[in-house]
């Protein structure tokens, strides 16, 4: 039975191809998942690595945690009225993971103070879009994606059974891909394109503050610093007619964006021993992912003029959730969550077409032997209809998206 | 226990089937399209060679090159009529020529220039026109688009010179007047664009030519006044809007030419002036002075009477290459005053009317924007020749991408005249390509 559940779910995911539509990707922990992704204010597991690292020291054991989430969003584009032009955005399957390790000194000294190690593996930062080739808006955008991978190694103290702290230094990897249309129609249809891909990197650091007044509260405070990534040496290449590949000479290009920091609030409440609830507040400073410009080796006019203003805005991410102990071997879980958009009118562009999000997830938590937990959520995201313009490439129309993930996770304590 | 586990795991894939095949497709809904007051059955076109759908003709003023079957399937009137069938299905019926038409030009291939980061200049070369493309055309039903290039409101009054013109002759199937096509034609809608040709022919010879001095405003008026008396004949009920006539010296054909000449020397680029014939003798250009395209690969060679031709007062470019200032003024003011003609022709017409019928594309106003900064669908396009995007090779005539904007610009004139009650989606201008490179 249970080879078969798993199986058919393998198979629903691999069946269903999807893709990010947002950029921050909170999906690090299916029991968080399951909850609306709330975490900050508790100590569950050791995903604690990346939620709060002050929360590490009050984990039982070490332990190794695996998992993934498929993500995949249907976006729908309308044209501005009166066009009756509609598209949807191509889909493409997206997996991100993570991976956690955790573990202490003695066993003894954990109970009651000392340090604790973890590292953290995942993608905290991911998104884009992929919109069929010959679309309305192909001078803008066709295809668009960001992507990270972080590494984290992460120290906590424990000072007592109230307090315990964490400091983690995270080092990530980004990768940058970007590609649309550009004029020099070649015969029989064929158009110019331009394609810029590369590869960067930068650091920064996850601090947390945990505390447990009493047996029923629990509270957390994380901070996870904006990291600038440099991309020194992107390869751009242009496909363009014959006759005008002199013109368009494949070039480097080099452009440095910052991906945003992160505060958390998280607040942790069992008013018995089956019952477990959490709410989180996030504060995402995205308005330090203000501009995404390229420099490239060679002026290009058509290439120069690439639109680069993002003028994001903080945001903030409302969540709430909880899980309940139906029996000591399975557990149920749920939330709801409201993600403000930190892409303001006249910013809204088919790079990333964001809205302001509602996040309904469920999971559900097995403990298959002593050791071993199996976590599964799924998570329904959607927006209302946005019709914005984009005002650097005078572009507007409705977009709407709704969004699946489903996610899977497996933990062993040792 | 073994129950709930059981049904723990199996109300999962089931519920994320559930949501995959019924919440994943969000549906956006448009507006319905309408043709609203129109009668759009018998659209009918008239007007001169950027109705007839003329793209990549000649550079010689009276050349009949330019008009094939490639570039009328993209003639703005046809544009606007696949629009029109969005909200109800019309036929739009053209005369097309087969095979390479009246012949046209094309890229044939780049050649790089001898200096690093300098764009490589375009050959242009010539497509011989299809024998027997002045074969006459008999159509199925009526004649949707009369176009016809080379066209001028000037010869409505003289229909002797239009018999003459072969793009007429060819579609003249009852062999009457051009008036009496216009009668027969009974639109329930039309476009009529018409008098641009007008200044072509004069200012694409330099304004040389006493002969091709277009009309002055009152003859317009008079052959306007013809044109639409005919026109409304024996369609009393036609509704209609009217393009009024561009500032043709922000074409890429007048403004493609420098007045001052890259000296290309050792690629040093130095900047030399270049000598121009005015009526007030030879002088250097300036800023103001518009050197025509075809001069454009000649200035620096031995053309003309010796060498260095435009680079000194003894070998300047002629008076028929020089559009400059004052006759370019001379050209702009008469365009403006046949505008307000046009204007004031509405607004005469609609006086008439119970309710407005005859509104204003204003293509003028267009054709300043596309000369500063024009955006749409996220492209940029403008009047700059080849990489602007809407000017074809000949820097007169019209893209498949120029002719969407222009349909755009008349699609937008009748959604936002209120009497017409039509939703007309406008063109993607993005589905169509600018100039074609090899």
């Amino acid at each position: 039975m249970r080879l078969l559940t798993t199986l058919l779910f393998t198979g629903v995911w691999l069946l269903t191809k999807g893709y990010c539509g947002g950029f921050q990707l909170n999906l690090h922990g299916q029991r968080q998942l399951g909850m609306a992704h709330t975490g900050t204010g508790l100590a569950l597991d050791g995903s604690s690595v990346f939620f709060n690292p002050g929360a590490l020291g009050f984990q039982p054991r070490g332990s190794v945690m695996i998992g993934s989430s498929a993500v995949f969003p249907v976006t729908s584009f309308l044209a501005r009225t009166p066009s009756v032009y509609q598209v949807n955005m191509d889909t493409l399957l997206f997996t991100p993971i993570y991976l956690y390790l955790s573990w202490s000194g003695k066993a003894e000294t954990v109970k009651k103070k000392g340090l604790s190690y973890g590292i953290s593996v995942n993608n905290p930062y991911l998104g884009g879009s992929k919109w069929p080739d010959d679309w309305k808006g192909k001078f803008i955008s066709q295809e668009f994606a960001i992507n990270t991978f972080f590494i984290q190694p992460t120290l906590s103290y424990k000072f007592n059974d109230k307090v315990g702290i964490g400091l983690g230094f995270s080092y990530g990897f980004a990768s940058l891909f970007n590609r649309k249309a550009i004029k020099g129609d070649g015969p029989n249809g064929s158009e110019g394109a331009a394609i810029l891909s590369g590869t960067g990197r930068g650091a920064g650091i996850n601090a947390g503050l945990f505390l447990k007044p009493n047996e029923q509260v629990s509270l957390g405070v994380s901070w996870r610093s904006p990291v600038r990534i440099h991309i020194p040496q992107g390869a751009a290449k242009f496909d363009v007619p014959e006759s005008l590949e002199d013109v368009f000479p494949d070039m480097s290009f080099s452009t440095a964006f910052t991906l945003p920091g992160v505060l958390s609030i998280g607040l942790g409440y069992r008013p018995d021993e089956r019952w477990l609830l959490a709410a989180d507040l996030n504060f995402t400073g995205w308005s330090r992912y203000d501009s995404l410009h390229f420099t490239f080796e060679q002026e290009i006019p058509p290439v120069s003029k690439w639109p680069s203003r993002k003028g994001f805005i903080n945001s903030t991410t409302f969540r709430i959730g909880g899980e309940y102990q139906i029996n000591p071997r399975i557990r149920f879980r749920g939330g709801v969550y409201y993600d403000q958009s930190p892409v303001p009118e006249g910013f809204v562009s088919p790079e990333l077409p964001d809205a302001d999000r509602i996040g309904l997830s469920i999971g559900t938590g097995i403990n298959l032997a002593e050791r071993l937990f199996f976590d599964l959520s799924w998570l329904y995201e959607f927006t209302g209809e946005r019709t914005a313009i984009f005002d650097e490439a005078v572009f507007g129309g409705t977009y709407k998206t709704s969004t699946n993930i489903a996610g899977i996770g497996i933990r062993y304590d040792f | 226990m073994r129950r709930i586990f059981t049904i723990a795991c199996t109300l999962f894939p089931t519920l994320i089937l559930l949501f995959i095949s019924g919440g994943c497709n969000p549906g956006l809904v448009g507006p319905n399209p309408t043709v609203g007051q129109l009668n759009v059955f018998r659209y009918v076109a008239i007007g001169d060679g950027f109705t007839a759908g003329v793209t990549n003709g000649s550079l010689e003023p009276y050349g009949y090159s330019g008009l094939y079957a490639e570039g009328q399937q993209y003639a703005f009137p046809k544009l606007i009529a696949d629009q029109f069938s969005l909200a109800q299905s019309i036929d739009f019926e053209q005369p097309i020529l087969t095979g390479n038409g009246s012949g046209f030009l094309q890229i044939s291939n780049m050649v790089a220039s001898d200096c690093p980061a300098e764009s490589p200049s375009p050959v242009i070369s010539s497509v011989n026109p299809e024998t027997g493309w002045k074969s006459p055309y008999t159509p199925q039903g009526i004649i949707n688009n009369i176009g016809i290039p080379q066209l001028k409101a000037g010869h409505l009054l003289n229909d002797t010179l239009i018999q003459l013109n072969p793009f007429f002759s060819r579609i003249n199937f009852k062999q009457g007047s051009f008036l009496s096509m216009i009668q027969d034609s009974r639109p329930g809608f039309f476009t009529l664009w018409l008098g641009t040709t007008d200044f072509l022919a004069y200012a694409m010879k330099g304004a040389e030519y006493p002969g091709s001095l277009p009309a002055d405003t009152e003859q317009f008026s008079a052959a306007l006044d013809q044109l639409l008396e005919a026109m409304l004949l024996h369609a009393p009920e036609a509704k209609g809007v009217i393009g009024n006539i561009p500032d043709i010296t922000r074409f890429p054909y007048f403004r493609t030419v420098s007045y001052l000449y890259i000296n290309r020397d050792k690629c040093k680029g130095t900047l030399l002036p270049v000598y121009i014939t005015t009526a007030s003798g030879i002088r250097t250009a300036a800023p103001e002075d518009l050197i025509l395209l075809p001069a454009k690969d000649k200035i620096g060679t031995d053309y003309g009477s010796g060498e260095s031709f435009g680079l000194t007062p003894e070998n300047p470019i002629p008076a028929y290459w020089v559009l400059d200032e004052s006759e370019a003024k001379m050209l702009r003011n008469l365009i403006q005053s046949y505008n307000l003609r046009i204007q004031s022709k509405i607004t005469s017409l609609n006086a008439s009317r119970e309710k407005p019928a005859f509104a204003l594309a204003d293509i003028d106003y267009l054709t300043a924007q596309l000369a500063h900064s024009y955006t749409e669908d996220g492209l940029e396009v403008s009047t700059e020749y080849l990489s602007g995007g809407i000017f074809s090779l000949d820097g007169i005539y019209l893209t498949p991408r120029g002719n969407a904007v222009i349909a755009n610009t008349f699609i937008r004139t009748i959604n936002s005249f209120d009497s017409f009650g039509a939703i007309i989606p406008p063109i993607n201008i993005t589905d169509y390509p600018g100039v074609v490179f090899p």
